[in-house]
């Protein structure tokens, strides 16, 4: 290779390693949204994506619909969708019942139960199969903001972390990155929920002394002031005791099934960073 | 320990298109889709804006030195060159991800999945050099009629 060309194809590769590390630099361990350019960027790639599942959905359904059983998958469908709706009744309803038999004599409480949302496609997954995000084909035009709450049928799905006018990035549960302030349904055991791999979770910070068992149920606090209090988590899979340890290990198995996102729900509340928090009296 | 670890394996277009362009292009053409591509990478995931830029472009530097002592005109030559890239990447990944605290959960078979998305990604990358050398071709012998 001709040496002048070798000098600046190296050069090409310093300024290229510089402005990553400046990227980097600027960017790690912070929250941020997507800037005007990625705003941008997400506005043109994103209808592609779209597309793409689109196309690969529709074969999908050709094939199950004329070459499998058309009346089996028809009526599966439609069961499994009145199940999923009867079972978010159920969970609200027992939170419901829990929470009004423990405040009844000492607190005035009101809850409501119907927070405005905006139901979303799910049109992409995270790229780099190390973390866990899903791009949903709603953004700011429709209503949403950063941090809004993401659910299902099921339950808690995410949050939202970048938004852009016709789309916004959700950051899955089961991520690492993500924390959620839970308790146990049951005892009202608190903890921080936190993503594990394997498309678990652990529920961090329960103490030994905490009375935590499996196949509790675990819902939202909503002390982080971004999910609302009640709706459900998960359950839990595992509870291991170490003597040495401060902590409870609890592995939680998400509400939520993850391999098939397909349509989910965005709760209209305000960015909790962006407003005070309320007193309580 | 709450550490990550890869969903499933992949097949790394990103690395095979790379050395397409590094063999059609030049280096520059590679440097610029190998940085872009990281780029795009990081506005649709869940990490931090710059890491796989990083990762792509120091991808690049690999296939631009391993380029001397592999013929990329060669199918063995891509084969190797690019399974030993998109294994060195993924090793290069996980050191990253240690220095930003990130917890990996190291096993032996993480160490198989890359082994798989490295052979994957070599195999995969005499067939796309074939399709796009085709096309090349194509294209030039059309101009060359137009002309």
């Amino acid at each position: 290779m001709n040496p002048l060309r070798r000098i600046r194809t190296y050069w090409v590769w310093v300024v290229f390693v510089f402005v990553a590390l400046v990227l980097i630099s600027f960017h790690v361990g912070k929250r941020r949204s997507w800037t005007l350019v990625e705003q941008a960027v997400i506005e043109m790639t994103a209808p592609v994506q779209k597309f793409i599942r689109k196309s690969a959905e529709t074969v999908e359904s050709v094939w199950l619909k004329y070459f499998s059983l058309v009346d089996l998958r028809e009526e599966n469908a439609r069961l499994k969708k009145e199940r999923d709706e009867l079972r978010m009744q159920n969970d609200l309803y027992r939170e419901l019942v829990s929470t009004h038999g423990r405040l009844r004599e000492l607190l005035q409480f009101k809850e409501s139960l119907r927070s405005p949302m905006v139901a979303a496609q799910v049109i992409g997954r995270d790229p780099t199969g190390w973390f866990e995000s899903i791009l949903i084909d709603k953004g700011s035009q429709a209503g949403l903001r950063l941090n809004m709450p993401v659910v299902d049928a099921r339950g808690v799905v995410g949050r939202l972390v970048a938004v852009s006018p016709h789309y916004a990035k959700v950051l899955l549960l089961i991520d690492q990155n993500s924390a959620v302030d839970c308790l146990v349904q049951r005892s009202r055991e608190k903890g921080i929920l936190k993503g594990l791999p394997s498309r678990l979770c652990r529920l961090h910070y329960v103490s030994r002394a905490a009375d935590v068992a499996v196949g509790d149920k675990i819902v939202t606090s909503g002390m982080d002031r971004i999910f609302p209090k009640g709706l459900p988590v998960g359950e839990v899979l595992e509870v291991v005791d170490t003597p040495w340890e401060f902590f409870k290990d609890v592995r939680v198995k998400p509400s939520a099934d993850f391999s098939k996102l397909e349509e989910v729900l965005v709760l209209l509340k305000e960015d909790p960073l962006s407003s005070p928090p309320q007193r309580t009296k | 320990m709450n550490g990550i670890a890869p969903v499933s394996f992949d097949i790394d277009l990103v690395i095979v298109f790379t050395a397409c362009l590094l063999m059609g292009s030049g280096s520059t053409g590679a440097a610029v889709f190998a940085f872009g591509q990281g780029l795009l990478i990081d506005i649709l995931s869940a990490g931090f804006l710059g890491l796989f830029a990083l990762i792509y472009v120091v991808a690049f530097l690999c296939l631009e030195l391993g380029s001397r002592f592999f013929d990329l005109r060669s199918a063995q030559g891509q084969f190797l060159l690019v399974s030993l890239v998109v294994f060195l990447k993924q090793i290069f990944l996980v050191g990253l991800l240690d220095v930003f605290a990130f917890e990996v959960l190291l096993s032996a078979s993480l160490f198989l999945w890359f082994g798989a998305s490295a052979l994957s990604s070599g195999l995969i990358a005499p067939v796309l050099f074939g399709i796009l050398k085709t096309l090349q071709l194509r294209i030039a012998g059309e101009t060359k009629e137009t002309a």
